[in-house]
């Protein structure tokens, strides 16, 4: 009985996040630089790969040098579709960018006088303020995504820890800047900083306007959290990781996290 | 019991690590393009892992396109320090080239050449150094690239 209905929550939930959830990502001018020089960046919620659509604001955006410091992002834009900035890769090594998402709630209830589950978005205190008094199988559940990608400047080195407090992780073991289609790619992910099992990893090429699949390569991490990634062939690619699990915050039921990384594979 | 020992220190002083006088050279084709740029070019012996053992030419301009000689760049171009005496300098034009290195020989090594036109294309010419005279011809971006070495 529990299970059907751990079940039924995780459809009512999923549905609709999944709907919300559009891929997003950092596109940055150039992933593997040979000169200090600008690197620019678009943010974007988008489905298309890699057209922008949906702007995404830079407020959470952080740049992280090969040194650890947060640096300076300039030249910054909030337009319709995209946002974008640039920074100076100045130090030898690999820049991290990273936006780590503040979280965002939904709710789901039904009304007598409704047909089907009743949704809604916002903070915890807006869902609650605005849920009718005559609602029923109130759930809310809370998101967290943290979208990243990573430029190198001659040495593809391994990018100093950022802080990550709560959520899906990437750990490296071949380095995301050095990846070549004749080269299968090692890749271990975190989850809330223990090994991500069973968690199952998308990655979508670009250009799916020009095919008529998707063709998603999807894996999923053993029990150390870890998959060994064969590339199709070169070219750019999001990677996308999402995973559920009943929360143990109150006042949330369910908790989601959901992971993005911009990267590109070349020929050999 | 003579012939058994002649035999064994012929087999022994073969097996000993040699250098070879390795001669390369490297042809840059004429091409017809509107906007014709001499190409990067980098030459080198690799071992059996794809390491970069030696250097013999390394032709570049600006330092902005070096990665774009994506597999030199990946194989430790990335992480070399330039001018090397000798060997680093500057873009060539169109015509035959000759190089000379001493290389110590070590089994399964390869001679690379590789080459990226601005506005143009890419090639590499990847040729095994176990016969000690061969020639390859490029399709694109190279010529004629001939090997041969001495041993010492």
């Amino acid at each position: 009985m529990k299970q059907l209905y751990t079940a039924f929550f995780i459809f009512c939930f999923l549905v609709p996040v999944k709907a919300l959830a559009h891929k997003r990502w950092f596109l940055p001018s150039d992933f593997a630089l040979s000169k200090a020089e600008a690197v620019a960046v678009d943010f974007t919620a988008s489905n298309n790969l890699f057209y922008v659509d949906k702007m995404m604001p830079l407020a959470a955006v952080k740049v992280v040098s090969p040194e650890g410091e947060e640096i300076k992002i300039f030249n910054t834009l909030q337009g319709k579709r995209r946002s974008s900035f640039d920074f100076a890769a100045e130090v030898k090594g690999t820049y991290r960018i990273v936006a780590d998402s503040p979280a965002m709630y939904f709710s789901s209830y039904k009304l007598a006088d409704k047909d089907g589950v009743q949704r809604d978005r916002g903070t915890l205190e807006q869902l609650k303020k605005r849920l009718p008094e005559a609602a029923t199988d109130v759930k809310f559940a809370r998101s967290l995504s943290r979208i990243e990608s990573f430029v190198s400047l001659d040495e593809a080195a391994t990018p100093k820890d950022w802080p990550v407090k709560e959520g899906i992780e990437l750990d490296m073991q071949t380095h995301v800047n050095e990846l070549y289609s004749d080269e299968p790619a090692d890749f271990t992910f975190l989850l809330n900083a223990k090994p991500a099992k069973n968690l199952k990893i998308v990655f979508i090429q670009e250009g799916t306007r020009y095919r008529d699949e998707q063709e998603e390569q999807v894996y999923e991490t053993d029990e150390y959290g870890a998959i060994k990634v064969k590339w199709p062939g070169p070219g750019r690619y999001l990677l996308e990781a999402q995973t559920s699990m009943p929360a143990d915050k109150k006042g949330v039921d369910m908790q989601f996290y959901s992971y993005y990384l911009s990267f590109e594979v070349l020929s050999p | 019991m003579n012939k058994s020992w002649l035999f064994l220190s012929c087999l022994m002083s073969s097996l000993a690590a040699t250098s070879r006088a390795l001669t390369v050279e490297v042809e840059i084709p004429q091409i017809n393009a509107a906007e014709y740029h001499r190409p990067y070019v980098a030459v080198w012996v690799e071992d059996s892992e794809r390491n970069i053992v030696e250097h013999l030419a390394l032709w570049l301009e600006q330092e902005k396109w070096h990665r774009d000689l994506r597999y030199w760049w990946r194989r430790g171009g990335k992480r070399i320090e330039l001018p090397i005496d000798g060997v680093s300098g500057a873009t060539r034009k169109p015509g035959k080239y000759v190089l000379q290195k001493d290389i110590e020989v070590k089994p399964g090594q390869s001679l690379i050449v590789e080459a990226v036109r601005e506005v143009g294309g890419r090639e590499l010419i990847k040729i095994p150094l176990n016969e000690s005279l061969v020639a390859h011809q490029g399709q694109r971006e190279l010529g004629l690239i001939k090997v041969s070495w001495e041993n010492r």
